[in-house]
């Protein structure tokens, strides 16, 4: 009997090891706590707490060659039955493996534009509360529309090369876009398809340099929301630094673009986004982070500016703890705050594993 | 009957948690891959692009399948310190951020010399590192050259 718990156990084991190596499970959570310091401002009044997000990350090496990806996210507690919070799939794709320079994905897919919005919200390998508002989630900042949406669904074509000692890596995207009134990961509301790319060196394993572009055009729709055959264009193009030196860490990415509707309308606008940090005893992580937008560079005193001031700590492998000071500033005309700067407390435990 | 029956359970759990073997600290170690790979050495910037994954596939078409040590061992921390030139910590950073990204999966922790032995050996494309006194105790593995040297 015992010889027969042995043998079994040391298959489940052995099958375990083998199935490991086909089959990863990863995942990352993360639950935030917010805080209007003040009385007036957008921030939270109410010190709440957030079941931010819970997410599980699948690799399947189904071949030697085809690989299959998904990230699959239950956010804010989600339950269906009440109508709250968000589930979703925030990538799955097959890509196969062609040579190093050339891997073919398709399916949904975050567009690979600049540093963060890859990331997306795996908050474990950030290191402040949420990824920057300014050049990533600047609609939520004061701009109209996004410099380039965060998800698209389509083909991508990546890869890595080197040139002497400068690593390489390059993704280029051809995706249906971003559209208001159809589902753009299921029908595509026109026939022009959004294009997404980005070029990144590492002439060390110090530093990181990239440039990114993303192009689309967007229907116009009239009142009855029928397409009057005129498009807007959306063009951004981005450039970031990643540096560490030492203990010393610095993060800068540019973005500037335009929004051309049919009508004379047009827009261009910029933002820029730094950060500086410190690690100490491989632990503690202090960091500053400046924020700013122009979201419409032909209309003034639009600007929003973003000051943050935090504190990151690695508690245990995969843990995190962050508490940091969120300092909004912004101009009268900023279609978000108009001029009521405010400052709220934010904090965090993320866990990736 | 008894007593084998204790034997083995003991065997079983020491299979499971993997060998314990304490390395000398000063003991030299070698870069292994599969015995069928027609590698015979890599420079330190190719060893690095297949660890953090820049690398996929081996000239011979076949899929990079790296393991290492686990930085509890001695060998696996000289491996990430003086090789890679990267802190276990980044590295774990650098992987968890691939991950999440959709970027693939880390190259596998292995508690052992043997077991990182077995897995090279197991994998058409494997590449992991050992104590070079394990060379001789495994087989289906080959040592590669490590630039201009033979060990680390």
């Amino acid at each position: 009997m015992v010889t027969i718990a042995i043998v079994l156990v040391s298959c489940i084991h052995a099958n375990a090891d083998h199935m490991d190596d086909r089959f990863r499970i990863n995942g990352y959570s993360s639950f935030e706590f917010e805080k209007l310091l003040g009385s007036t401002g957008k921030g939270d009044p109410n010190a709440s707490f957030d079941a931010d997000l819970f997410d599980l990350v699948l690799n399947i090496q189904a071949t030697d060659r085809l690989r299959i990806a998904a990230d699959i996210t239950w956010e804010h507690g989600a339950a269906s039955e009440d109508d709250r919070g968000n589930v979703a799939i925030e990538y799955a794709f097959p890509e196969y493996l062609v040579t190093n320079a050339l891997r073919i994905r398709a399916g949904k897919m975050f567009v690979p534009f600049g540093i963060y919005n890859e990331i997306h919200t795996a908050k474990p390998v950030f290191l402040s509360v949420k990824e920057p508002l300014s050049t990533n989630k600047n609609h939520k900042f004061g701009s109209s529309i996004r410099f380039y949406p965060r998800w698209a669904i389509g083909i991508s074509f990546l890869g890595n090369a080197t040139a002497g000692n400068v690593d390489l890596d390059y993704v280029i995207q051809i995706s249906n876009g971003d559209q208001e009134n159809t589902n753009p990961y299921e029908v595509d509301d026109n026939t022009a398809k959004a294009i997404a790319m980005r070029v990144q060196a590492q002439p060390s394993t110090a530093i990181e340099l990239g440039i990114s572009y993303y192009r689309d055009r967007l229907t116009e729709y009239d009142m009855l929301g029928a397409d009057t055959g005129e498009r807007t264009l959306v063009e951004s193009v981005g450039a970031h630094l990643q540096w560490e030196f030492g203990s010393v860490g610095l993060e800068a990415e540019f973005v500037t673009g335009r929004v051309d509707p049919s009508g004379p309308t047009g827009i261009r606008r910029k933002a820029l986004t730094t950060m500086i940090y410190v690690t100490a005893h491989s632990y503690i992580t202090p960091y500053v982070r400046f924020e700013w937008l122009d979201p419409d560079v032909d209309t003034g005193a639009d600007e929003a500016l973003m000051y943050i001031y935090g504190i990151n700590a690695r508690v245990d492998e995969g843990l995190f703890l962050k508490a940091e000071l969120n300092t909004i500033r912004s101009k009268v005309a900023n279609a978000r705050f108009s001029d009521q700067g405010y400052t709220e407390f934010k904090a965090a435990i993320a866990v990736g594993f | 009957m008894r007593k084998t029956a204790v034997i083995g359970l003991l065997l079983g759990i020491m299979l499971g948690m993997g060998s314990i073997v304490s390395v000398p600290a000063s003991e030299p170690a070698v870069v292994i891959v599969n015995g069928a790979l027609e590698v015979d050495s890599l420079s330190v910037h190719q060893l690095r692009s297949i660890y953090l994954g820049k690398v996929q596939m081996w000239p011979e078409k076949l899929k990079v399948s790296p393991c290492y040590i686990s930085t509890n061992n001695e060998v696996g921390r000289r491996f990430f310190k003086s090789v890679l030139s990267i802190t276990s910590e980044k590295f774990k950073k650098h992987w968890l951020k691939r991950v999440f990204s959709g970027y693939g999966s880390a190259p596998k922790a292995l508690s052992s010399p043997r077991k990182v032995g077995n897995f090279v050996a197991e994998h058409p494309g494997g590449i992991g590192m050992i104590p070079q006194s394990w060379v001789d105790s495994l087989t289906g593995i080959k040592v590669i050259a490590l630039g201009s040297k033979n060990t680390f």
